[in-house]
């Protein structure tokens, strides 16, 4: 599976532009695409699961172009919506149910066991006769990524799937999807948790105002903060100081005062040691120095 | 290729969530209890337990009408869910992850129709269970399986494609739901309210009021035009749901599918477009065609007429077509010479070829006419013509006199609407009246100018039918049935024949030597089994019940056979001026409509019922009743349908009041009896036949419609004679306008021109001359000319120099009444009540009025010189008066007389009927019995010397008029401002502003009439200005009436209080006439000093009663009464003005009394 975006442009009726010159490769395994809000993950991923029509540029899904062949690329396609909450008077396994069907599975008993088989993984078929409108936060979402799920679709697109869970919850989301990752699929993750990414993603993609600012592996993204991330014992005087200069991305209070990290490439001044990066690290590295942008957040 | 499984999934959950909505599961709760309630009522609970008739006696109706309910709410509900479906689209992200499944645009809106679709079939199928279940239930009721399919596809489900199209194309547009819905409410109410009916239901999208009524005999009356105009619908439908696709939000799995759906829904918008034009074209057509014919019958108006001796007819029914050959044998009754051929006959219909003595001759065939000429025709001589034609019915020739308004009006019977068929040719069912012209005519048909279409010919007629096996052909004449050839032959005759050819069974016996027939729909026996107990005296009834009739009309049933023939309820007939006749009785034949829909008298079951829980029959204790005899009732009453004049009458409502019309009864026999048999021609006045059979019909209003006078304010007999006060007959005929009273003038018109001749010739000798001139003319055509000189010869009396100014002029007599009196006298051994009174004509104009006296209990019909065969418990009694002249007529009565009613015919007095009330008649040992009529030199005064009156109708009559109506009310009520000047007395929404009203107890010279209001603040004043001459004491009077005396029995009425204040001698004072203390008629006020010219008395509205009255107010001047005592003078008084009722001497002493209280008020005011 292979998907290649090349020179992908959009531009909004009001004038905003969205996507600017996004060129992309995203093969098998998980993809995890890391912005603010904002920078265009959410059209990215319209354009891909093709409820919106990009305005210039070229989409090819394993072979298809997505303006053309939408009929084959939806039948691909998997996709969990940011905003998925309210269902129509179905109960959870008709949802699950009306989703198969649509989804191609037009044997009505593979679709009962299909759909009785991700009610178990995603644990709600002790909820499958429940309505569906009154499934609790993270049983919806559950519900959302089995209709995402159902009948293995070849390219899985999740739009911010673990805000909302709890921690336990999420973990299990994650391995889920882990799991998926490694047969022929894609999955497409968008996020601004950048834990979802760091945890299970073999590459990913930041972007930042429409464009695409990083791509690689998420090591990569780590590697350029090496040697970037300090810890500072700080007074309370410090700190304010500090946190006026550098960006901070932890503060613990201490007996004397502050333990802060903070991103940067020195720190004059002040007596910190230099600590290992990570995804969370680099990402705010990555915006600050590369794009100045994190005072901005 | 398009996915049934993606349309059938998204349908299959687009049903499970609108059925799990509550919107419409309420809606299909209520649907279900209404109807349930619905179809309780009217199919078992109504009509005393047995139905109503309406709904029953034709099968289909019940899921008509079930549907037809449905219908019209789910047509709303349907706008409100489809809009919904693109609105929860809209909000819900969930929709996102269905539309990124692979489906294309086309499938999803498929299976969203499909979904909202089936939710509505559902309902639909259990409202129709519903109704089935009602309709196995219901007693005397068959199923009628295929109408419950029929209804469902030509109602629902061309409705519901059409409105979800229009929804979801406009919500798509809109995107906004309560935009959405408030648009397509006001189209819904547009259609419903204003477009309706316009073009013939071209907008009715819901088929509420297209005529969709099935016969069991021919299904629907109207087939092609409700395919077109339904098809017409579901085409919009559908192409609205191809917009819809492509106008989705939702990219289209292909790059160029949303523009391939524009095609078919192009294709389905031209589909609609052509269907509605079809449907328009056609009635556009029938105008045009209509108009014409009357241009071309006009343009014809100098072709001078053959006469048709006889019709020998060979029909061959195919299918949807007759072939035809008429050989006619004509003759020339002119003068002169013809040489050209004038013919009418359908424009339907081909002639193929016409034969003049053998030899085919050119045609030319316009429109209707069939023109040939080559032949000359000498004074007297005939020719043997030969028609050779084929082809179906144009209907829309049919009818030419009556007006577009009147012809596109629906057929409307209980709650749905039945198509309006003039003549049927289907491979089922055939029906021919003259009125389709299916067998040439001689002549042209009707146009403005033209009189010549509706002069009878009367022809010798013979016709064979052929038709296919298992149908029946009845038409006029002895039958013979001969190889599957039906051939009919007439002794007589006859100015018309029908036809008619259907499944029929028959039934026969000879009554009195008359054949009778009966042709039903082979499954609409519902009667043998019920009169089976009484079946032994059935012919007996039906004898007994013509013999009446005769008796009654005096003449003589003229033909050999009566037919009854069962016709599909499609079949219908218009009342027109210058005929009497309807299409529904022919020569010998009666036309019923299937299994008598909407005639209340053919349930039978029905009648039985009612007289089993209301009593009924008139006959005494109920439980003495058998049931065999309550059955002979309802036959009887059956019978009654046929010798019953008016209908029963059309109620609407109009602003929450109830318009009463009366109605003529299509069914009435008359035209059996004089116009099939007699027709009076008169080129100048073509209105004489109408005028004879009005004088035979002998329909004087017998008081029958009293209580619609109450309703409506004027009988339309008192319209008529209201409108020929303004306007001669000649006029009135002429004014499409009164079309509605033009039947009542008519009668009144006829009534006083033969008023005229018997004045002339005497009542017993005129009756005989008559009986002897119909003799001689039957089933001829005579003239009036020829009327008038056998007239002559035997009265010398000659009708013609009045006939002018009866049909020109514009007086009408009118009549002052006084000095009624009643009194037990002995004559010889025999007690007898004496009525008396004196009569004015104080117009020029001659006139005759008849006097009817209603017998309490026990009074037999009474036999007086003057009897004119009334009912047994009325005897009605001609008095004639000439211009100017007074009678004092007196009677003898043997049974003791409820009540007099004065029938003014045609007059100035309204009401045209004077009722008064006989009470308290004493025995009088000293009065002479005496029965006859004496001519008087002093007329009837309302006012003797010494009073002054005031009357409500004269210009001293004032009332405060305030202009309550807002622009609104203007705009919407506008029929309500401009309506009669005489309202119905109506106490329970008595009017805001003063209004008049009529009745007999009221004072008045003509016009007995009073101003009434409903009680308010006082601030609505009347006003008499009562002329006076010279100053002096006077005695003031009011004229009031008590309410019950007006038929009104609520006792409400009885209370309250009237405050007159009398202004005199600069002077105001206020009297209070409290209402339970006053007496019938002049209730004094109390004696007052007037000065000046005029003496002014004020009523205001300010009551505790409902109503406040003001009718006259009388001055008595004290000055001309100083020698007689009071009480006499009041006797004179009561005595002179038509309070009969009332005892003299008792009536001054109340009037004393009260004079005497209101006195006391005064003093203590």
């Amino acid at each position: 599976m292979k998907i290649t975006i090349e020179n992908l442009n959009k531009v909004y009726p009001n004038g905003n532009h969205a996507l600017k010159d996004v060129n992309l490769e995203i093969n098998n395994g998980m993809f995890g695409l890391l912005g603010p809000n904002g920078a265009g993950k959410s059209s990215l991923m319209r354009i891909l699961v093709t409820l919106m029509q990009p305005s210039s540029g070229k989409i090819i899904m394993n072979g298809y172009d997505l303006t053309k062949d939408r009929e084959q690329i939806r039948s691909m396609l998997g996709y969990l919506p940011q905003d998925f909450r309210f269902f129509s008077h179905l109960k959870t396994y008709e949802f699950l149910d009306y989703a198969a069907r649509l989804a191609g599975m037009k044997n009505s008993k593979e679709r009962k066991l299909a759909v009785d088989k991700m009610l178990e993984e995603v644990g709600l078929f002790e909820a499958r006769d429940r309505q569906a409108n009154k499934l609790s936060g993270g049983m919806k979402r559950r519900l959302g990524i089995a209709q995402a799920l159902i009948n293995e679709p070849k390219i899985i697109i999740v739009d911010e799937p673990t805000t909302g869970l709890d921690p336990e919850e999420r973990i299990r989301f994650r391995n889920l999807l882990s799991t998926i990752s490694t047969q022929d699929v894609i999955i497409i993750l968008s996020t601004h948790i950048v834990g979802d990414i760091s945890s299970s993603c073999t590459d990913m993609a930041l972007l930042n105002k429409g464009g695409l600012a990083f791509t690689g592996s998420p090591d990569q993204l780590v590697a350029q903060a090496e040697g970037k991330v300090w810890l500072i014992q700080a007074t309370e005087a410090e700190y304010l100081e500090i946190n006026e200069k550098y960006p901070v991305i932890s503060n613990v209070p201490t007996s004397e005062g502050w333990e802060i990290q903070v991103v940067a490439d020195a720190i004059n001044g002040y007596s910190g040691e230099n600590i290992a990066p990570n995804l969370e690290h680099a990402y705010v590295y990555f915006m600050e120095s590369n794009l100045n942008q994190w005072t901005a957040i | 290729m398009i996915s049934i499984h993606n349309i059938t999934s998204i349908a299959k959950y687009e049903i499970t969530t609108l059925l799990r909505s509550w919107f419409f599961r309420i809606f299909a709760i209520l649907a279900m209890v209404f109807l349930f309630f619905f179809n309780m009522g009217t199919l078992i609970m109504d009509n005393a337990g047995a139905g109503s008739w309406d709904m029953k006696a034709i099968s289909s109706v019940i899921p008509y009408v079930n549907l037809l309910l449905l219908n019209t709410v789910q047509a709303i509900i349907a706008i409100f869910l489809a809009s919904d479906f693109l609105k929860r689209d809209k909000k819900l992200d969930t929709t996102d992850v269905i539309y990124i499944r692979s489906m294309s645009n086309g499938e999803y809106v498929a299976g969203k129709t499909l979904g909202n679709l089936v939710v509505f079939i559902i309902l639909n199928l259990i409202i129709l269970s519903e109704a089935l279940i009602f309709n196995l239930i219901a007693e005397n009721v068959t199923v009628n399986w295929l109408a419950y399919l029929e209804y469902f596809l030509i109602i629902s489900l061309p409705t519901l494609l059409f409105i979800l199209g229009l929804s979801f194309f406009i919500m798509s547009i809109l995107k906004n739901q309560a935009i959405t819905f408030i648009l397509l409410l006001g189209y819904v109410a547009v259609t419903i309210f204003y477009l309706n009916t316009k073009y013939y239901y071209l907008f009715d999208y819901m088929a509420y009021s297209m005529p969709l009524l099935n016969s069991d005999f021919m299904g629907f009356g109207n087939l092609p035009t409700i395919m077109i105009h339904r098809g017409m619908y579901a085409c919009f439908g559908v192409a609205f749901i191809f917009l819809t696709i492509s106008l989705l939000k939702r990219l289209p799995q292909s790059p160029f599918s949303n523009k391939v759906t524009l095609l078919p829904a192009l294709i389905f918008f031209a589909a609609g477009i052509w269907l509605g034009n079809m449907h328009i074209s056609t009635f556009a057509r029938n105008q045009e065609l209509r108009e014409n014919i009357r241009i071309l019958n006009d343009a014809n108006l100098e072709t001078p007429r053959l006469t048709i001796e006889s019709y020998q007819i060979e029909l061959d029914h195919k299918g949807n077509t007759i072939d035809v050959i008429a050989k006619l044998k004509v003759s020339n009754p002119h003068p002169e010479a013809v040489n050209h051929f004038v013919f009418s006959l359908n424009p339907g219909l081909t002639v193929n070829k016409v034969s003049v003595n053998g030899q085919e001759t050119s045609v030319k065939r316009e429109l209707h006419l069939v023109e040939f000429s080559g032949t000359k025709l000498e004074p007297g001589e005939s020719a043997d013509l030969e028609f050779i034609y084929s082809g179906g019915l144009n209907e829309a020739a049919s009818y030419l006199d009556v007006d577009d308004k009147t012809l596109q009006k629906a057929y409307q019977a209980f709650m749905f609407k039945i198509d309006k068929r003039s003549g049927i040719v289907s491979p089922e069912f055939v029906l021919l009246t003259r009125e389709c012209n299916w067998y040439p005519i001689a002549g042209t048909s009707f146009g403005i100018k033209s009189k010549q279409w509706m002069q009878k010919q009367f022809s010798s007629f013979d016709i064979s039918v052929k038709t296919k096996s298992g149908l029946t052909a009845i038409s006029q004449g002895k039958p013979e049935q001969k190889d599957g050839t039906f051939h009919f032959t007439n002794k007589t005759n006859l100015p018309q024949i029908s036809l008619v050819i259907g499944n029929y069974t028959q039934k026969t016996d000879t009554i009195d030597g008359l054949e009778f027939n009966l042709y039903h729909h082979p499954n609409h026996d519902y009667f043998t089994k019920f009169f089976e107990p009484v079946k032994d005296t059935i012919p007996d009834l039906i004898a007994t019940a013509l013999k009446d009739y005769e008796r009654k009309i005096d003449m003589y049933y003229p033909f050999q056979r009566v037919t009854l023939v069962e016709v599909p309820a499609q079949f219908y007939s218009y009342p027109r001026t210058l005929m009497g006749e309807r299409e529904q009785v022919q020569p010998e034949t009666i036309l019923f409509p299937e299994k008598g829909l909407l005639i209340g008298e053919a349930d039978f079951n029905g009648s039985v019922k009612r007289m089993e829980r209301w009593g009924g029959g008139g006959r005494g204790n109920e439980a003495q009743t058998t049931p065999e005899e309550k059955k002979v009732q309802a036959f009887n009453s059956f019978l009654s349908l046929f010798t019953q004049e008016s209908g029963r009458p059309n109620f609407n409502r109009s602003q929450g009041e109830v318009q009463v019309e009366e109605k003529a009864n299509a069914l009435y026999a008359f035209p059996l009896f004089y116009n099939h048999a007699y027709f009076v021609q008169s080129d100048k006045w073509p209105i004489a036949d109408r005028i004879f059979e009005s004088y035979l019909k002998k329909s004087s209003q017998s008081g029958a419609m009293g209580w619609m006078r109450d309703m409506q304010g004027m009988t339309e007999n008192e319209q008529a004679n209201l409108a020929l006060q303004d306007f001669s007959f000649a006029e009135l005929l002429n004014d499409t306008t009164k079309a509605k009273i033009i039947d009542n003038v008519i009668q009144q018109k006829g009534q006083s021109l033969f008023s005229i001749i018997k004045r002339r010739t005497g009542d017993v000798a005129f009756d005989e001359f008559m009986f002897d001139f119909l003799k001689s003319i039957k089933f001829k055509v005579t003239t009036i000319e020829d009327f008038n000189t056998r007239i002559q010869t035997q009265f010398s009396a000659d009708l013609m120099p009045f006939m002018d100014n009866w049909f020109n002029s514009k007086n009408l007599p009118g009549y002052l009444i006084g000095g009624v009196d009643a009194v037990n006298v002995l004559d010889g051994d025999r007690l007898k009540t004496m009525v008396k009174f004196k009569i004015s004509n104080t117009e020029t104009t001659e006139g005759i009025v008849i006097v009817q006296f209603r017998l309490g209990g026990g009074g037999g019909p009474g036999r007086g010189r003057f009897t004119m065969g009334g009912d047994a418990e009325t005897i009605d009694k001609l008095v004639s008066l000439e211009g100017k002249q007074t009678k004092e007529v007196s009677f003898l009565l043997d049974g003791t007389p409820r009540g007099l009613t004065i029938n003014t015919l045609t007059s100035r007095n309204i009401p045209s009927e004077i009722r008064l009330p006989l009470e308290n008649i004493e025995e009088d040992t000293k009065a002479t019995p005496f029965e006859g009529e004496k001519i008087s030199e002093v007329a009837v005064r309302l006012a003797e010397d010494g009073e002054f009156i005031s009357d409500d109708e004269d210009s001293t009559f004032k009332f405060s008029q305030t202009t309550e109506y807002s622009l609104l009310q203007k705009l919407l009520l506008k029929e309500d401002l401009t309506r009669d000047k005489y309202v119905g007395f109506n106490t329970w929404r008595a009017p805001r502003t003063w209004k008049a009203t009529t009745n007999s107890s009221f004072f008045g010279e003509f016009i007995r009439s009073a101003h009434f209001i409903r009680s308010g603040d006082g601030s609505k004043k009347a006003t008499w200005n009562i002329p006076i001459k010279g100053d002096g004491t006077y005695e003031v009077f009011t004229h009031i009436i008590k309410q019950n005396q007006r038929g009104r029995r609520d006792s409400q009425d009885q209370g309250g209080e009237y405050t007159y204040t009398v202004y005199h001698n600069g002077e105001k004072e206020e009297v209070i006439i409290e209402l339970k203390s006053i007496d019938n008629g002049w209730n004094s006020l109390g004696s007052f000093y007037f000065s000046g010219d005029s003496a002014k008395v004020e009523l205001g509205n300010k009551s505790s009663a409902q109503v406040v009255v003001a009718d006259a107010i009388k001055l008595v001047s004290e000055d001309f009464r100083p020698y007689k005592p009071p009480v006499k003078e009041k006797e004179k008084e009561v005595t002179e003005e038509k309070t009969p009722e009332l005892n003299a001497k008792k009536a001054a002493k109340k009037a004393e009394k009260a004079k005497n209280k209101n006195n006391k008020k005064q003093n203590e005011s």
